[in-house]
């Protein structure tokens, strides 16, 4: 079970992390509900029957544990900001740092933007980015096809209002 | 104005959650296996407790009862053994349906766990609202009892039942409202905010 979970974690931290960022407000709550939407795929793993795939069944779990996860109170007053965090670790693999820091300012830039979103419209926006098709989204989220496709595209406009205001142009 | 293309920056969100990953990756297993701090495992904890706080009372009823009127010390085990029943059979049929929660969509997850919030509130209502007061009432009697040696004469007096029906009134007034707001310092605006978040789902739904 132990070597399971960690291969498949392995394969797909990177969705944990995504949704840790887009759901969290500091760095302190983030790392809680990465630890939250471990916690609960480790209990959950048993349960998986294989009747969908596994990535759909991992943003099931990751995207309730984000949505139900309450920031613990104590923690605000030492609160970091995440992607200082989070970029300082990224800081050590990456040789050219203006480039570097470009990108990050982008993507901090999007995480932020993401983050003002509504908590659903958070998901459906992630889960656009992440290259899921309709379809899957339609099974993770359990809202019909056709929805998405109208949901997505309000979403994106949302977003692109938010960027613009922001000083970007594009989306 | 700079140009901002959301798939191309998005290609580099990976990059933080690699190095991130490769910090906490040694001690995974052992971060997975620490408690499930949800709002419905710490129900599901809370309800637990209950069961072994009514066993350990009703060891205590047994043990330390022995003297009392072979009525009433038979109505308090059966009190007892009620509650334990009802929380136990709660306990389980709760324990069996939260395990599912996560791994439904999120429509029919936030609708389970809207519903199991919402049982659980009306329970400890109910609880407050009802079996509190029959607990002080049997409480009531088994005080008396113990302090009157059996002798349960002054029932049969007015006064003795309406300064008694009072006392109980007043103490059960504030139970109630200490539960409403035990329940809201427990889930706070959660549950509010996952109604909308529904009620927006359903809504586009419904269009």
């Amino acid at each position: 079970m132990e070597n399971d979970f960690q291969h498949i974690i392995d394969q797909h931290y990177r969705i944990l992390y995504k949704i840790g960022r887009a759901y969290a407000q500091d760095q302190a709550d983030f790392e809680d509900l990465y630890q939250e939407m471990l916690i609960q795929l480790w209990q959950s793993f048993p349960r998986f029957q294989g009747n969908s795939k596994l990535s759909t069944f991992i943003y099931r779990v990751a995207l309730n544990t984000a949505l139900t996860h309450q920031r613990k109170a104590k923690r605000r007053p030492n609160a970091v900001r995440l992607e200082d965090q989070a970029f300082h670790l990224a800081d050590h693999a990456q040789d050219d740092m203006e480039a570097n820091q470009r990108r990050k300012k982008q993507l901090d830039l999007l995480y932020d933007s993401i983050n003002e979103l509504k908590k659903e419209d958070r998901a459906i926006i992630l889960l656009h980015l992440e290259g899921n098709s309709y379809d899957e989204m339609a099974e993770i989220l359990g809202i019909t096809i056709n929805n998405i496709g109208v949901r997505l595209l309000r979403v994106k406009k949302r977003l692109q209002k938010r960027l613009m205001a922001k000083g970007y142009a594009r989306v | 104005m700079q140009e901002f293309d959301l798939k191309d920056i998005w290609e580099g969100a990976g990059d933080g959650a690699e190095a991130w990953y490769k910090e906490l990756r040694p001690e995974l297993v052992a971060m997975a296996r620490k408690k499930n701090d949800g709002v419905l495992q710490r129900i599901r904890r809370l309800v637990f407790r209950e069961v072994l706080f009514s066993f350990m009372v009703l060891g205590l009823a047994i043990y330390y009862l022995q003297e009392l009127e072979v009525l009433l010390y038979v109505l308090i085990i059966v009190f007892f053994l009620g509650v334990i029943a009802i929380s136990y059979r709660y306990y389980l049929q709760f324990s069996r349906q939260i395990n599912q929660v996560p791994s439904l969509n999120i429509v029919q997850s936030t609708e389970a766990y809207l519903e199991l919030i919402g049982n659980y509130k009306n329970r400890m209502i109910r609880l407050s609202v009802a079996l509190m007061p029959v607990g002080l009432i049997i409480g009531f009697f088994t005080g008396f009892g113990v302090g009157a040696k059996n002798d349960f004469s002054a029932f049969q007096k007015p006064m003795f039942w309406v300064i008694n029906i009072a006392a109980l009134l007043i103490i059960a007034g504030p139970t109630y409202y200490f539960t409403k707001w035990y329940y809201r310092f427990f889930l706070g605006s959660k549950e509010k905010e996952l109604e909308q978040v529904l009620a927006r789902l359903r809504e586009e739904e419904e269009e």
